[in-house]
């Protein structure tokens, strides 16, 4: 079992190694020359000398990968191109407004989505687990910015329920944030939830179909007490590693929902980054949230290794 | 034998298709020959000025679009723009990855050792990122995006045919044809594939959906399909000022064609082969 967590805890490094490679790399064969972006067409020779030099980029791209690399450890990730602002202070006030909306998202959708998942292993085939097994396909297929676009057309511009675009966060009133995030936060929770409920009625009907329960039930066991103290137990493994998964998504995958709500998240100045060519900025937000996809991953792996049922195979 | 033995499942022959799975199969087939004939079925060129923007449907069927041009007409130019993006990469990023996965599951040793580590480093990279990433690195061409999806494609076909190859490959059959001195192409072609058929053409249509999703998702960023063309995502991101003036219809419309077209597909492939999808569903 060591050895098992050993070895993901060494393709977690590895994969972390590769991503800040694959992100250099991405950023840095971007076409034409950053100093020439920078400073336009009129650009005397002098002056793209002394701001190439200034930027490090008559350094071969090895010796520059590491300086980067270096800088990004110790915190030190550089300037803007753009604004000329610090990236580590424009990136932290953004990455604390996608952790509040994951953070809510999956603070609603976790408890929701697993008690729906034991309704629906606790009735197989039943009515409510086939409507939900119907429902759940047509929320896995659609994408997460229709899904947040259709529910704007409903709640903001149909009922004008809640604010459609969150520009900025309201935190001296947690009341009205809750409101204020409502949409976003049910659009992840609709992209989660579907994901979630499936796994957890597959775990808990794999737990369901072994001999022991077959024993509990001909004691006269009733379906609940035997699901919540013989299924549930054994079958939180598989079900945590889910949403550790999830989580990972939520946070690594949400810029198009950010974008939907034109809202000041991480994903958003990823995607604004990219078209004003910032590189700087596009480093340090693909490596932030590629390490915490990779990282949940790991805890996803590792909780499926720690609750494997003990005699089963790991896939 | 007898006609008494009864088929079991939902996996019998084509004319008992039950009625979701033929309901996507139609919305598929009919959104797939809309793309094909498109020229042929609007009255107005997509790129044309027909009417003030944002007008109603009236003279146009769904009405004009934020320059006043005909949403139909860019609807279903639209599909071609997405449909040819989706089933280009997918067949690309396909067929080299089931050559690769089913080439490392029949070889073995360090080759398939190599193929295990390159997969799981690259599928430890968040996909939208990765596509960000290329897109950022290289201009955001048709060629270049139909590319990028290919290769974020290929790591996830290549362990699926992967795990199918290891379990067909150890089977008897193989062990003679092997035995018998069929080379590895025989191998694969003739005694592998036509036993894998099934959860391939499962897989196949998985990633077409994925596929749409993704560039639909770079696009509607401003990321994937240049204007003035626009696929589905990018009918969505420039007709978005509708919304302010509450004029929904110029952004649910092609917003419902990606997700009618993704539940549709879902549904066959559900019906094809269930396993398949609910793996779809645990490691997307």
């Amino acid at each position: 079992m060591l050895n098992l967590i050993t070895r993901r805890l060494f393709f977690a490094l590895l994969a972390l190694f590769a991503t800040s490679v694959i992100v250099f790399a991405a950023t840095e064969v971007l076409p034409g020359d950053v100093a020439q972006a920078i400073l336009g067409q009129e650009a005397t020779p002098e002056l793209l000398k002394s701001l190439r030099q200034e930027l490090g980029l008559n350094r071969s791209p090895v010796e520059r990968y590491f300086s980067w690399l270096g800088g990004f450890v110790t915190g030190d990730l550089g300037h803007s191109l753009a604004s000329k602002a610090d990236v580590l202070q424009t990136i932290k006030p953004r990455l604390a407004n996608t952790l509040a909306l994951a953070a809510y998202a999956a603070i609603v959708a976790v408890p929701l989505s697993v008690l729906l998942g034991i309704i629906c292993a606790a009735y197989p085939n039943r009515l409510i687990d086939r409507i939900f097994s119907v429902v759940s396909v047509f929320i896995v297929s659609i994408p997460e910015f229709v899904v947040g676009l259709l529910l704007v057309s409903v709640f903001a511009v149909q009922l004008r329920w809640f604010p459609a675009v969150v520009v900025r966060l309201n935190w001296s009133e947690p009341l009205s944030l809750l409101v204020q995030l409502m949409l976003p936060m049910l659009t992840l929770l609709c992209t989660i939830v579907a994901h979630t409920v499936r796994m957890t009625r597959a775990a808990l009907l794999d737990v369901l179909s072994m001999p022991y329960i077959e024993m509990a039930l001909l004691k006269g066991m009733s379906r609940w007490r035997i699901i919540l103290r013989h299924g549930l137990p054994n079958a939180i493994g598989p079900i945590a590693s889910v949403v550790a998964l999830n989580l990972g998504y939520l946070v690594s995958g949400v810029a198009l929902v950010e974008v939907v709500f034109a809202y000041p998240g991480l994903g958003r100045l990823m995607v604004d980054s990219i078209s004003y060519r910032d590189l700087p900025l596009i480093q340090a937000t693909a490596m932030i949230m590629c390490l915490m996809f990779i990282i949940f991953n790991l805890i996803a792996d590792i909780l499926a290794v720690l609750f494997k049922p003990r005699g089963a195979s790991v896939r | 034998m007898t006609s008494s033995i009864q088929s079991t499942g939902t996996h019998g022959a084509g004319r008992n298709v039950p009625l979701l799975p033929a309901i996507g199969l139609t919305v598929v087939a009919l959104v797939v020959l809309g793309a094909i004939f498109a020229p042929l079925l609007v009255s107005n060129q997509p790129a044309d000025l027909v009417d003030s923007a944002y007008a109603p449907p009236g003279s146009t069927l769904l009405g004009t679009d934020v320059l006043g041009r005909d949403l139909f007409s860019r609807l279903l130019f639209g599909a071609r723009l997405t449909l040819l993006v989706a089933f280009g990469s997918t067949t690309i990023g396909f067929a080299l990855g089931c050559l690769w996965g089913l080439a490392a599951a029949e070889l073995g040793g360090w080759f398939d050792d190599l193929t295990d580590w390159i997969v799981n480093i690259v599928l430890a990279f968040p996909p939208l990122m990765l596509g960000l990433l290329l897109v950022s690195a290289l201009a955001p061409s048709l060629a270049i995006l139909i590319g990028a999806l290919a290769a974020i494609q290929l790591p996830r076909v290549v362990r699926v045919a992967r795990a199918i190859g290891q379990n067909v490959s150890s089977l008897q059959f193989v062990e003679v044809a092997r035995a018998r001195g069929e080379g590895l192409f025989s191998v694969l072609y003739r005694e592998i594939l036509p036993n894998i058929l099934r959860p391939l053409a499962a897989e196949y249509g998985l990633r077409v959906t994925y596929a749409t999703l993704f560039i639909s998702g770079l696009s509607f960023l401003g990321l994937g399909i240049q204007p003035p063309d626009a696929d589905w995502g990018g009918l969505v991101r420039e007709n978005m000022s509708a919304m302010q003036i509450g004029s929904m219809l110029p952004v649910l419309a092609p917003a419902c064609a990606i997700g009618v077209f993704a539940v549709a597909m879902n549904l066959v492939i559900d019906w094809i082969d269930e396993s398949t999808f609910e793996r779809q569903m645990s490691n997307d």
